[in-house]
C-alpha cells in the first residue's frame, strides 16, 4: 500500500524540505498526488555551479536559466521563506542582470524572509527596501552602502567578500537595521570609507575578519547590548566602554602585528563582565603591552596589577593562550599573574608554539613553575595541548 | 496542609497514564510524557489525579516505541548534562545519535506509524528523525525506483510515443 503519497500535505512538504531542491522538484513526476506538492516548496535554492556539475548530466548555463524560469513560473505558493541564488565566479554570458533581477523581484514580491545572494553582476535596488527580510546574506557582490535604506525586521546580516563603496563617508551604515542581532563581516573590500561605525541597539553577536592591508577600514563599535565578539584583523577595533562592559565573550586575533595596538589597553581595562576571553596572535605578548604604556620590564608587574585587576579578574572563567613560546618568558609571567589573581577561573588552555612543542626541557620548566604557583581559584584546571 | 509539613508521607504523583487507541494503558514518568509538546502544553492546567491521556491516533505497538524513544532521550540528556557539569569528556551525544539511527531503522509501515504519532504528539526531534529517514530513502533514487520502493502508482497520462 502506498501510504507515503497519502500522508498529510504538511508532512510531505516537510519531507521535501529535507531533500536537495532539485530532487524535491523531481518528485512532481511521481504521480498526480505529488504534482502540486513539489510546486509548493518554501525554501528555494538555485546554485548554478551545483546544477551544472550534477553527475551524469551535460548541463550548461542556459539550462540553468531555463530551469529557474520554469520553476518560478510553476510556483504556486503565496510566500517564499528562503531564497538562495548563487552564480559561479566566472563570466556568465547567458545570465545577465535582467534575469537575476527578475528572479530576485519574484522572491521579494513573495515576501521572502531569508535571502542569500552570491556573485551577482548587479544587485537590484529593491532588496534594500524589502521589509519582510529577517536574514540577508550577500557574498561577492558590489554595492553602495548608501543604498541600504530600510530593513525593519532584519535580525541577521552577513556580508562576505563584498565590495562596499562609501564615498569618504563616515557613519553608521547599519542604522537601517533597528532589530539586528547578529552581524557578520568577513573579507570585505571597503572603498572610500573614513571609518565604519557599528551601533545597532540590539546587536548581540558581532563577527569580523579581514586579513588584507589597504582594503579595510577603522571599525568603531558602540552598541549597548553586545554579548559576543569574535574579531580577527590587522588592528584591534575601537570599542566603546559601554559595549566593553556588556561583553560576555570576547575573542581577538591579530595577524602578524608587531607594533603596539592603541586599542589593546582600552579593551583590557574596559572588559568588566567577560566570562570567556581569548587573545591570539601577539595580543598577549608583553612587549606589546609594555610599549602600549611605555613601561620598562620592572614596572610590568605594576602595570598588570593596576589594569588587569578589578572586574575582569573577578569574572573571567576561561582563558585560552595560543602559540606559547620558548623565547617569551614574559608569557609565562602573564600566565602566572592570571592564575594568581583570577578568582573565578575554571579553565586555562595553553597551546604551545610548534617550536616549544618540540622543546621538552622548556615544557618541563613551564610545568614545574606552574606547580609552584598558588592559584587564586582552587577550581582552576590547566590544560596543555 | 499535612503535605507541606511532611511531604514524604504522600509523595506527589510523578507518573501519567497514556492510553493507546486500542485501549492499553501505559504508565510513564511525568518527564518522559512531557517530551510531547502536546502533553506539555496542557499539563499544568490538568488536575494531578487526572493525568490520563487518551491517544486516539496512536496504536499500542507504536506507543511502546515512542515511549522507548522518549525515555532514552530523557535519560541521555541527564547524563550528558551531568558529564558537562563535571567537565569530564563524554561521547554521550555521539552515542545517542547512533542509538537514534538504530531506533529508526524499521520497516516503512512502522516508520509511517512513528512519523504520524510524532506529528500527533508533537515530538519535534522524533518527527525530524523519521522525516529524515524517509528523505534519505528518496534521496538519490530515480522516479521509477522511488515508485517501486514506496509502491506509488504512476497515474500520470501514459506517453503514447514511449513504446516507439
Amino acid at each position: 500500500m502506498d501510504r507515503l503519497s497519502f500522508l498529510p500535505d504538511r508532512i510531505r512538504e516537510h519531507i521535501l524540505s529535507f531533500l536537495p531542491m532539485e530532487e524535491a522538484v523531481k518528485t512532481g513526476i511521481l504521480s498526480s498526488q505529488w504534482r502540486d506538492i513539489s510546486g509548493s516548496l518554501s525554501n528555494l535554492d538555485f546554485d548554478q555551479r551545483k546544477f551544472e556539475e550534477a553527475e551524469g548530466k551535460n548541463r550548461k548555463a542556459i539550462d540553468f536559466k531555463d530551469s529557474v524560469n520554469c520553476f518560478l513560473i510553476n510556483y504556486n505558493r503565496p510566500q517564499i521563506r528562503s531564497f538562495k541564488l548563487k552564480l559561479p565566479y566566472y563570466a556568465n554570458p547567458h545570465i545577465t542582470d535582467i534575469h537575476t533581477n527578475a528572479w530576485i523581484s519574484f522572491a521579494v514580491k513573495h515576501n521572502v524572509q531569508e535571502l542569500h545572494l552570491a556573485c551577482l553582476p548587479q544587485l537590484p535596488g529593491r532588496i534594500f527596501t524589502c521589509h519582510t527580510l529577517t536574514v540577508l546574506r550577500l557574498e561577492a557582490v558590489e554595492f553602495h552602502v548608501r543604498s541600504m535604506v530600510s530593513f525593519p525586521n532584519l535580525k541577521r546580516l552577513e556580508l562576505g567578500w563584498c565590495k562596499l563603496h562609501g564615498d569618504n563617508f563616515t557613519g553608521n551604515i547599519f542604522s537601517c537595521c533597528p532589530v539586528l542581532e547578529h552581524l557578520i563581516l568577513f573579507g570585505n573590500y571597503w572603498y572610500d570609507f573614513n571609518a565604519v561605525i557599528i551601533s545597532p541597539q540590539n546587536l548581540k553577536v558581532f563577527e569580523y575578519w579581514n586579513n588584507r592591508i589597504g582594503t579595510f577600514t577603522d571599525i568603531y563599535i558602540c552598541t549597548p547590548n553586545l554579548q559576543k565578539i569574535t574579531y580577527l584583523g590587522m588592528d584591534l577595533p575601537n570599542i566603546s566602554l559601554e559595549t566593553l562592559s556588556s561583553l560576555v565573550s570576547a575573542c581577538f586575533t591579530l595577524f602578524a602585528n608587531h607594533c603596539p595596538d592603541k586599542n589593546l589597553a582600552k579593551i583590557l581595562m574596559g572588559l568588566h563582565n567577560v566570562a570567556t576571553l581569548r587573545l591570539f596572535g601577539g595580543c598577549l605578548e608583553s612587549e606589546n603591552l609594555e610599549s602600549v604604556l611605555e613601561l620598562s620590564k620592572e614596572s610590568f608587574d605594576a602595570y598588570l596589577s593596576k589594569h588587569l585587576t578589578g572586574h575582569l579578574m573577578k569574572h573571567i572563567k576561561t582563558i585560552e593562550i595560543e602559540d606559547f613560546q620558548v623565547a617569551a618568558e614574559d608569557e609565562l609571567h602573564i600566565v602566572k599573574y592570571l592564575l594568581e589573581n583570577a578568582t573565578s577561573l575554571k579553565k586555562m588552555k595553553i597551546k604551545y608554539h610548534d617550536k616549544a612543542q618540540k622543546d621538552l626541557k622548556f615544557r618541563m620548566l613551564v610545568a614545574e613553575s606552574l606547580l609552584t604557583i598558588t592559584k587564586a581559584s582552587s577550581h582552576a584546571v590547566i590544560v596543555f595541548s | 496542609m499535612k503535605d507541606s509539613f511532611n511531604p514524604s508521607i504522600e509523595p506527589p504523583k510523578k507518573t501519567v497514564t497514556l492510553v493507546s487507541s486500542d485501549g492499553y494503558d501505559f504508565e510513564v514518568e511525568e518527564e518522559v510524557a512531557l517530551e510531547s509538546q502536546v502533553i506539555k502544553d496542557g499539563f499544568e492546567d490538568k488536575a494531578v489525579d487526572d493525568r490520563e491521556y487518551l491517544l486516539f491516533n496512536v496504536h499500542s505497538d507504536t506507543l511502546e516505541l515512542i515511549i522507548k524513544y522518549c525515555e532514552k532521550h530523557v535519560s541521555s540528556r541527564k547524563s550528558i548534562s551531568a558529564a558537562a557539569a563535571s567537565s569530564s569528556s563524554s561521547n554521550g551525544e555521539e552515542a545517542l545519535k547512533e542509538w537514534d539511527e538504530h531506533f529508526i531503522s524499521v520497516d516503512t509501515n512502522t516508520l509511517y506509524d512513528i512519523l504520524m504519532a510524532a506529528d500527533y504528539l508533537n515530538i519535534k526531534s522524533l518527527l525530524d528523525l523519521a522525516i529524515q529517514k524517509v528523505a534519505d530513502t528518496i534521496h538519490g533514487r530515480s522516479p521509477e525506483q522511488i515508485r517501486k520502493k514506496f509502491n506509488i502508482e504512476n497515474d500520470s497520462i501514459i506517453d503514447p510515443w514511449a513504446s516507439e
